[in-house]
């Protein structure tokens, strides 16, 4: 299959292609293994588990970020685009930025904020709540997808800040929601986010409950 | 503060897709663009027109301030909010001198 | 996928089109008192204006329909249904779109 990859060396930004030799059920991550170990070394790319866990290796995959290593080749157009993910500074290739993401994760006090003392207890309904919140990994795939997230939080912390609130472990949902407060309103339901999230997480339907709450809670005061 | 914009963005919208249909059938539809009737609407229905144009007026130029801010331009996005009172002023004058 | 961010920027593009218009439509008005409403109604109600007249109407109406879709949503309601109601939100816009040209034109 016929691969065109973004490059980048750090002066010149340019697209460069690759023939490769696909068996079915190989993934993008493989291809792009394939193609470093083969055909140029100079190939730079992030990846880890391999397996959809870590989310190292979110990629633009013709247009649309999703991880490489979840997705079939033999299921896609020819030829296969790969570029960076859009919103994120391009070190190298297709390695990008993600200092300004965590920090913007950190803006939102995603850890678990309570002063009770004693021993913790959560029912299973409890934890239902939240759990598929827990599983975002945070891969980057939607801040790419969403057309506002350059100049705002993006996606990925309101999700985590919603994970934090629903956990009933936590006693600091009126410090996330003051934070969110100044945050939460530049979300104009484009959606693109759900759309791309490999976890399925709906991060749209998430902002939205929480943009709701967090008006309650502003009117409240 | 910015909540509130948020909300009132949403409520102004669903308001106007109403009061925008009916201005728009009773001009184009039920009525016609000659002089005569046009300003015997705003004789008859001043209250309409009034409430028309304030949420019509907030819902633009508080739109127009989001897309600014989004952009990066602050000052742009305050100043629209003059430009909305100046805007709301003017056609209120108007509809009341006519 | 692509569906969703178009959707966003046309709204975006009409927004500030009927924003641009509604200063327009205001100074168009002020000429009901200065008097000069009677000739300039007579270029705009002519046959070479309609086109601009349906474009208003489309734009308009998109921005309505697809608003309504926006608010429903950010309420909080219908958000299984997302594609439905985007797919929705096109057809519906064609068709007032008809009704209005068809009845505007008569």
């Amino acid at each position: 299959m016929r691969f065109k990859i973004r490059r980048f060396d750090g002066e010149r930004s340019y697209w460069q292609e690759f023939d490769v030799p696909v068996k079915r059920g190989m993934t993008v991550l493989e291809c792009l293994y394939y193609i470093k170990e083969n055909l140029d070394s100079t190939l730079s790319f992030r990846a880890s588990c391999r397996m959809g866990v870590c989310g190292s290796c979110a990629v633009r995959i013709n247009g649309k970020p999703m991880l490489a290593c979840e997705t079939q080749a033999f299921k896609l157009k020819e030829p296969v685009k790969i570029e960076p993910l859009k919103n994120f500074n391009v070190i190298r290739d297709l390695v990008t930025d993600f200092e300004g993401f965590f920090k913007k994760h950190e803006i939102v006090k995603p850890y678990l904020i309570r002063k009770s003392e004693g021993e913790i207890r959560q029912t299973p309904e409890q934890l239902k709540r939240y759990y598929i919140y827990t599983l975002c990994v945070k891969c980057g795939a939607c801040v790419s997808a969403c057309p506002v997230a350059k100049n705002s939080l993006g996606p990925m912390p309101i999700v985590s800040a919603y994970r934090f609130n629903e956990d009933s472990r936590d006693e600091g949902k009126e410090e996330r929601l003051k934070i969110l407060s100044d945050h939460i309103w530049h979300c104009h339901f484009v959606a693109e986010c759900s759309e791309v999230c490999p976890k399925n997480l709906n991060p749209a339907e998430v902002i939205q409950r929480l943009r709701l709450e967090v008006l309650k809670f502003n009117v409240r005061w | 503060m910015k909540g509130l914009g948020w909300l009132m963005q949403l409520l102004t919208g669903l308001a106007l897709t109403f009061l925008v249909a009916y201005h728009f059938l009773i001009t184009h539809i039920f009525g016609s663009l000659q002089l005569n009737e046009v300003v015997a609407r705003f004789h008859e229905l001043k209250a309409f027109y009034a409430v028309l144009l304030v949420v019509v007026t907030f819902h633009a130029f508080n739109g127009l301030s989001v897309i600014a801010e989004e952009i990066g331009r602050g000052r742009l996005a305050k100043a629209f909010y003059v430009v909305m009172a100046v805007v709301m002023a003017y056609g209120l004058l108007l509809l009341l001198s006519v | 996928m692509r569906l969703n961010t178009m959707a966003f920027y046309l709204h975006r593009i009409t927004g500030v089109i009927l924003a641009i218009y509604l200063c327009v439509h205001l100074c168009f008005l002020t000429t009901v008192k200065t008097g000069q409403y009677s000739s300039l109604i007579k270029v705009t109600l002519s046959r070479q204006f309609l086109p601009f007249d349906l474009m208003l109407f489309l734009i308009g109406i998109y921005h309505g329909v697809n608003g309504v879709r926006l608010i429903i949503h950010e309420f909080g309601f219908l958000y299984r249904h997302r594609k439905v109601l985007l797919y929705l939100t096109f057809a519906i816009v064609l068709t007032l779109w008809i009704a209005v040209a068809w009845e505007v034109m008569r």
